[in-house]
């Protein structure tokens, strides 16, 4: 980076919260990312800058923008693609469908920062990103390049890059599949919720997304709630050309809400059962949502950060968990003690020295207090440190029980969990209990 | 010394470039963008860089095409009188204007 002024743009992401990068770098080989993590101490990778939690802020760090690592080779014996961690989404479903193939994880970013947030479709039927990959190539913080698979894919994907850089993956693709949609509207929820319960079993739907209808408004619809049902069949009624601009106008949906005032927005996401109390809460408090009923994300969009801080709480006291925007720097009170726990020792694992994504997803001091700890284990007596690992995790386990079990709506849940597995029903499961 | 019409300029920019930040930019659609592969060539970039009141010669990376989606195009067009009035503009316009005057085309004589 020779200008000064350029490197301006490296300071945030689509979070807002201002950051300082020392430098930028653009590797374009796996060697120059190696050299670039042993000569530096404190790295931020970078894809398209889209996170909205503060995921790639520098703090005084050295940026590696990954862009320029975009090779994207196809392989159509396997069904399979290597794409490049600097490659968009847009540009690989661009190259995919010259040759009548695409990668339905539908989504803005690039490959990289997508499986560094393991983020879901914009179609719910597909699910994750990790769902549709068969290896993930990355460097670590000792600056080796491995080769993770299936079974290791927990410990990068969904990460939010602070255990690595990931420099490519090679992702399954599926036969290019031309969609349609329609639209159900009604102006009661309870009717929406029905048909959404409804259509939700119905195989070739591959995505329900539901507006309030506030935001149906400024989509364009009438004022009441709508469904947009997308179909993996063309026999919807809205196709072609037709089908493309209402699919666009929804993957950028939220554009529209920003340039009206609703800036903000939250992603819990909860058992079906629970959105219909979730939504029900949100209309309480006059907060306009969109959300998708395959994966059961809610999104209530504010402009106002009162009614947000209500929200949160409410999300919390659900037990609803972040659905697709990740934790970062933003929200790092919503992952508990043990999911902590866990993090900071494969990070510890992966980067001993701390280098990658500073202060994201865990609180740096946080990391280096539990580092020092480890290595004063370490010294004292190394084969002990592995029980007491698993001690203290079952430990947590038990904590995490009792505390679920005080909850008040237990009985609810429980209910909830045997009708969805079991398909029981709520007086049987009253016998259960009472034999 | 900075003239009426540049600080006219400056003010108009600075107001439509702070609103295209808070609405949010759509970089994935710029051609520019897409082939530098360098955050500081992108719509947002751009603008960014324009907000921190740094007038530069990378605002003639931009086709003027309304691939992002906003009004910015026409910011940047603004932005680029700025540069014209401080001084700071490109060879290739120079040339272009040159080539008006002798041809009237923006290539100038073409050999057939």
């Amino acid at each position: 980076m020779d200008k000064n002024y350029e490197l301006i743009c490296y300071n945030g992401d689509c979070s807002k919260i201002k950051g300082e990068a020392s430098n930028v770098f653009f590797p374009e080989t796996v060697a120059e990312i190696k050299k670039l993590v042993l000569d530096f101490k404190d790295i931020v990778p970078r894809g398209m800058g889209s996170n909205v939690v503060g995921g790639c802020v520098p703090y005084n760090s050295v940026v590696i923008d990954m862009k320029k690592m975009n090779r994207i080779d196809f392989d159509i014996k396997s069904k399979s693609v290597y794409v490049g961690a600097g490659v968009s989404i847009k540009e690989l479903n661009e190259k995919l469908k010259s040759i009548d193939y695409e990668f339905p994880i539908f989504g803005e970013g690039s490959i990289g920062g997508m499986i560094a947030m393991n983020v879901c479709s914009l179609m719910g039927v597909y699910g994750n990103i990790k769902d549709w990959i068969s290896e993930i190539e990355f460097v670590n913080g000792n600056a080796e390049f491995i080769k993770s698979i299936k079974s290791d894919l927990n410990e990068i994907c969904g990460l939010e890059g602070i255990t690595g850089i990931i420099v490519g993956a090679k992702l399954k693709i599926i036969p290019y599949i031309k969609r349609s949609a329609s639209i159900f509207q009604s102006s009661s929820l309870e009717e929406i919720f029905l048909t959404a319960k409804k259509l939700r079993v119905i195989n070739s739907v591959a995505m329900l997304r539901f507006y309030s209808p506030y935001l149906s408004k400024l989509l364009g619809f009438p004022e009441k709630y709508h469904i947009i049902v997308v179909f993996n069949h063309d026999k919807g009624k809205i196709k072609g050309e037709e089908y493309k601009k209402l699919f666009e106008r929804i993957r950028k949906d939220y554009y529209i809400f920003y340039k009206n005032g609703y800036r903000e927005s939250e992603d819990p996401k909860f058992l079906f059962e629970k959105i219909r109390e979730f939504v029900f809460f949100l209309n309480r408090l006059n907060i306009h949502y969109t959300g998708d009923f395959i994966q059961g994300i809610i999104y209530p969009y504010f402009d106002d950060d009162l009614k947000k801080f209500e929200v949160i709480k409410m999300i919390k006291r659900m037990n609803g968990v972040p659905g697709k925007y990740g934790i970062g720097i933003k929200r790092k009170d919503r992952i508990d003690d043990l999911q902590k726990k866990i993090v900071k020792r494969i990070k510890l694992r992966y980067d001993p020295f701390l280098k990658f994504n500073k202060d994201k997803y865990i609180d740096y001091y946080e990391m280096e207090i539990y580092k020092e700890s480890i290595e004063r284990k370490r010294e004292e007596n190394p084969d002990k440190m592995m029980d007491e690992f698993i001690e203290e995790m079952e430990k947590e386990e038990v904590l995490k029980m009792d505390k679920f079990d005080s909850r008040e709506n237990i009985e609810l849940d429980k209910e909830i969990i045997d009708k969805i597995l079991f398909n029981k029903d709520p007086k049987e499961i009253k016998e259960d209990k009472d034999g | 010394m900075v003239s009426v019409e540049e600080d006219n300029l400056k003010e108009e920019i600075k107001e439509e470039i702070k609103n295209a930040l808070r609405d949010g930019i759509d970089n994935e659609g710029c051609a520019v963008f897409r082939v530098m592969r360098r955050e500081q060539y992108s719509p947002k970039g751009k603008a960014i860089i324009l907000d921190n009141g740094h007038y530069e010669k990378i605002l003639y990376d931009c086709n003027l095409c309304g691939a992002c989606g906003s009004n910015l195009c026409k910011t940047f067009q603004k932005a680029r009188r700025v540069l014209v009035l401080k001084g700071k503009e490109v060879e290739e316009n120079k040339k272009i204007l040159e080539n008006l005057e002798k041809s009237g085309n923006v290539y100038g004589e073409i050999d057939n």
